[in-house]
């Protein structure tokens, strides 16, 4: 079974000021935040990629294992979110290590920028993957369900050896995992995509 | 034959993609390519045995992801002899009569390094260092380190390979798109780096097609003095009914492939999707081409993790500020081991426009390599200037040349047989660009004579070390003209004969030759542009001297290096020294909410503001009062206000901040008059062990410090042993622990037990994302905090029931 990973660079998703501002727990809003944000959102736009590197697999249910033919996985949760598919897209997406470098910076040197870069990288990384389920819902003219990661209900966050190994995130967009299955660079996401049929 | 024998005069075949062929023969996803060296070793030695028929002269043993994370030592050791056993045996089966070599291959290990990733720099050298022993074992003629896209790996990768082995070395490193490395560095950084360390081969691999490799190609090209390197990709994969094709056919691929050869490229392979087809297609088309000779570049450059800095026709500024010389503050900060004081002057100086950052932290009564080791790996987590390692401890300097991700400058070299023999080998060994300080064991020639014959003895030693004149630069040492009226003078002509009549580059510490006289802004700013007329490189200078600044910029737009004086007059605004902008004391009258103004600046998070109201301040009060009747009001109004959840956490830090910046005034204004602040307690603060996760623990450190404590700041990834030590050795009241995943309570468990054996007298509070209440009662902690108000407000019950 051979199956062809393919990588994405993706155009730069519209910013939601607000999602980013409920990342940083801020409920509402005032000046100086706002233009700290300001600030910050300047600083982050060299700093950003936006990379994806995904495969189309087909799946199979037996009760509730889910099987990709490339591996197998017991969870009833994925096997609900992907009832009806019987192909799937396997990804992994990153806003790219050099953001890191800047939520490392000011982590020492400005708290209060640090908060809202990790805001920013949240709410990035979360917009890529929005842009990315919608270009290939239009690339192959399917319905899709929601996306679905490992950690997600009873899907075990081990799985996220398996979807490295298939998709060689390291070699193509530069993600790695350590032992504790944390992504390196931090703004990275996986996930399963249902292709409805 | 030798590879470097042959490399000297041929163009280098090199092979093709290994992991697509493993697939289309049965490679099940996940299992590691390298055990099929035991499993199918017939496959393997085919498919090398393929790759020699079709002309390559050197074949990578199947040895890509053979390191010490993957694989037991038994394990390890059995893949790479069987296969070396493999590469030789296709090798000898070849038919081809091309020179044939065998390469041990090694590839990034799979964890991204610190401070980025969780990976230790030694530990990633001890990893590679296995690797390559066995490599030298097995018989490897060479060794290729290649896909690698980050630089810090690959300077593991490279110091493993020299330290353990006397093989030629070829370096490819992965370029996206945008011409640079996953991790930021460009072609020029990277050659700067890797031919500092003495590598044979740079270039690049991977991720792209040879066509789009191009233009990063022709870059390596024009820095590199040693040959160039291009494995590029078949192009870009395409799934064809279920088949993963590349959209570069074979002949397409060498005919782009020999266009980069044409132009100088010397060594050329494949990568993803080249098979024996694809080589074979390019070793045809070079047997009917003849190598370029590689010319010499003489680039005198220094790299960080993201660029070059190159010496020539525009001066390059050393910022001279991270030095205790002279400066109460940066001592205390020193033996305070306050870290964030050194970051700031690091970001501060960048942003006045320094090129390089000299770092100093030498003083009598601390660790300094321990020190400098810190600094520059905290330096280069906030800062990608270049660092110019300051240090006359030779251990000290190691260390930290070392762990430096780039070609560092290094301070200094001099005429002294001993100081020679103990620099020289280290700028060998790691890469650097030295500065010779023209002085001998007979102290500092007064004439420019004697300066110029010692700076010729530093250049024959030098070159018996192996090392280039472009990799010295001379500081001819500027002198204190108070006490010698021809000192600038003398130190001028050393300066103009060294540049004219050795071809070196110079540089200067510029404020010496002012010392003792009024105004010395004014010397210095004259000073550094009479060196720069007479052919001075760089300077070590104060970027906060308007004197200093006017001078570079002025000296660029006249000499015709800044087009349309672009630079020149967009810094120019900044000479004139401000007046403290003026600061209406309309006092609390216009705004009833706030008492003051520096209250107010607090609560609003202005950070300048606040500075400047201090200062203000400080000129009539006393700096305690300052502490007591603005400072602590106003954080005590953010304190309560973030409890009652009517300001969230990015206003209470900006007005963390803001308080900050209002305490390093009061800290300095106390240093000058011999006085520190009293502290209300000692913390220590740490991110448990396995933890790499710690801006819930800076934060907590922040406020911390704005109430008073004196935080002991132990960093993120801390062994319990550590902070017990630290928590006996400080006499810590409290102990704060950090824990951001749930696989590392257990190793809080463990330093709260260690604690309570051999520090009793210390209160834990606990605190981080996967902790609840219950669970720090049952790990046996005094205190859950929810955040860093409760620690504050816990801390604080702590000692008042001490006093």
């Amino acid at each position: 079974m051979s199956c062809t990973v393919l990588t994405k660079c993706l155009d730069r998703p519209p910013v939601s000021d607000k999602e980013i501002l409920r990342y940083a727990g801020c409920k509402d809003n005032n000046d100086e935040v706002s233009s700290l944000l300001c600030d910050c959102l300047a600083e982050a736009e060299d700093h950003l990629s936006y990379r994806v590197c995904y495969c189309k697999l087909g799946v199979k249910f037996d009760r509730n294992i889910c099987d990709f033919g490339v591996f197998k996985v017991e969870s009833s949760d994925l096997a609900k979110n992907l009832s009806g598919c019987s192909e799937v897209i396997v990804f992994c997406a990153t806003v790219g290590t050099m953001f890191d470098r800047l939520i490392a910076k000011y982590e020492r040197i400005m708290p209060s920028k640090a908060v809202l870069f990790q805001a920013i990288g949240s709410e990035r990384v979360e917009a890529v993957c929005d842009s990315f389920c919608d270009q290939i819902s239009r690339e192959t003219g399917r319905r899709t369900k929601p996306r679905f990661s490992a950690g997600y209900g009873d899907l075990p966050l081990e799985l996220q050896s398996e979807i490295f190994a298939l998709l060689s995130c390291e070699k193509n967009i530069g993600v790695t995992l350590n032992d504790s299955f944390f992504m390196s660079p931090s703004k990275s996401v996986t996930a399963f995509l249902g292709l409805c049929d | 034959m030798k590879f470097s024998d042959f490399l000297n005069n041929n163009i280098v075949c090199l092979d093709g993609g290994m992991g697509t062929l493993l697939q289309e023969k049965g490679l099940p996803v996940g299992e590691l390519p390298e055990r099929w060296n035991l499993t199918h070793a017939d496959v393997i030695t085919d498919i090398h045995r393929e790759y020699f028929d079709a002309g390559s002269n050197v074949v990578s043993a199947n040895t890509f992801g053979a390191n010490g994370l993957k694989f037991s030592d038994d394990e390890l050791d059995e893949i790479v002899s069987a296969a070396f056993y493999n590469a030789k045996k296709a090798r000898e089966l070849s038919v081809s009569d091309k020179e044939k070599f065998v390469a041990l291959d090694m590839g990034p290990l799979g964890r991204l390094l610190k401070p980025l990733g969780d990976l230790d720099f030694e530990d990633a050298v001890s990893l590679f260092a296995k690797t390559v022993k066995l490599g030298v074992k097995y018989g490897a003629d060479l060794i290729i380190i290649e896909t690698m896209n980050d630089s810090y790996e690959t300077k593991a990768a490279v110091l493993a390979a020299k330290e353990n082995s006397d093989l030629p070395i070829i370096v490819s490193n992965v370029y996206g798109a945008d011409g640079k490395l996953m991790t930021g560095a460009d072609p020029a950084a990277m050659v700067t780096l890797l031919e500092g360390m003495g590598v044979d081969v740079v270039g690049a691999n991977c991720s792209l097609g040879p066509k789009q490799l191009t233009p990063i190609v022709k870059e390596i090209l024009a820095n590199a003095s040693v040959p160039t390197l291009l494995m590029p990709n078949a192009g870009l994969p395409k799934s064809i009914d279920g088949r993963t094709i590349f959209d570069v056919t074979a002949d397409e691929f060498a005919d782009e492939v020999c266009e980069l050869i044409k132009v100088g490229v010397r060594v050329v392979g494949g990568c993803c999707g080249t098979t024996p087809e694809y080589i074979r297609a390019v070793c045809e088309r070079v047997a009917a081409l003849t190598p370029i000779p590689i010319e010499p570049k003489n680039i005198t450059a220094v790299s960080s993790y993201t660029h070059a800095v190159k010496f020539g026709s525009s001066p390059i500024l050393i910022g001279e500020r991270i030095n205790p010389t002279g400066k109460k503050r940066f001592k205390q900060a020193l033996v305070e081991r306050d870290i964030n004081y050194i970051l700031n002057e690091g970001v501060n100086q960048q942003e006045k426009g320094v090129h390089i950052l000299d770092v100093n932290v030498g003083l009598p009564d601390i660790d300094e390599k321990e020190m400098l080791k810190t600094a520059v790996t905290e330096l280069q987590a906030v800062t990608d200037l270049p660092l110019q390692i300051d240090t006359s401890d030779i251990s000290a300097m190691e260390t930290a040349l070392r762990i430096y991700n780039g070609k560092p400058m290094i301070n200094s070299v001099n005429g002294k047989d001993e100081v020679m023999a103990a620099v020289f080998p280290l700028v060998k060994k790691y890469g650097g660009l030295v500065v010779a300080l023209t002085l001998d064991e007979n102290g500092i020639p007064t004439t420019a004579d004697g300066r110029v014959r010692i700076a010729e003895k530093i250049l024959i030693t030098a070159e018996k070390y192996g090392i280039d004149k472009k990799d010295i630069i001379f500081d001819t040492l500027a002198m204190t003209v108070s006490a010698d009226n021809f000192a600038a003078v003398e130190t001028l002509n050393a300066l103009t004969r060294i540049n004219r009549d050795l071809g070196c580059h110079t540089s200067l510490g510029i404020s010496n030759v002012s010392f003792g006289l009024p105004n010395r802004d004014a010397v210095n700013g004259v000073f550094f542009a009479l060196a720069l007329e007479n052919g001075l490189s760089a300077a070590i200078m104060n970027p906060y001297s308007p004197d200093m600044m006017k001078t570079y910029y002025a000296y660029r737009a006249l000499h015709g290096i800044d087009a349309n004086c672009t630079d020149y007059i967009s810094a120019a605004d900044s000479f004139t020294i401000q007046a403290t902008p003026s600061t209406p004391t309309e006092k609390a009258a216009s705004n009833e909410e706030y008492r003051s103004e520096l209250e107010k600046a607090i609560v609003k998070g202005f950070r300048e503001r606040s500075r400047e109201l201090t200062d203000e301040l400080l000129r009539s009060e006393n700096p305690l009062k300052i502490v007591e009747n603005e400072i602590i009001p106003a954080l005590n109004r953010v304190g309560e206000g973030f409890e009652k959840k009517t300001v969230y956490l990015p206003q209470l830090l900006m007005s963390a901040e803001a308080a900050q910046s209002a305490f390093e005034r009061i800290k300095c204004a106390m240093a000058s008059i011999g006085n520190s602040a009293e502290s209300k307690g000692v913390f220590v603060i740490a991110t448990v062990k396995g933890d790499i996760h710690d801006i819930g623990k800076n934060i907590v450190k922040l406020i911390l410090e704005n109430y008073g404590f004196s935080v002991i700041d132990l960093g993120k990834d801390v062994p319990p042993e550590a902070v017990v030590e630290a928590a006996i050795s400080n006499k810590a009241h409290l102990v704060g622990l950090s824990a951001l995943m749930t696989t590392t309570v257990s190793s809080m468990e463990e330093t709260i037990l260690q604690l309570r054996e051999k520090a009793p007298f210390c209160k834990i509070v606990v605190g981080g994302a996967v902790l609840t209440e219950e669970y720090a009662n049952k790990i046996g902690a005094d205190k859950y905090a929810k955040d860093a108000m409760e620690a504050v407000r816990y801390a604080e019950s702590v000692m008042a029931q001490k006093n």
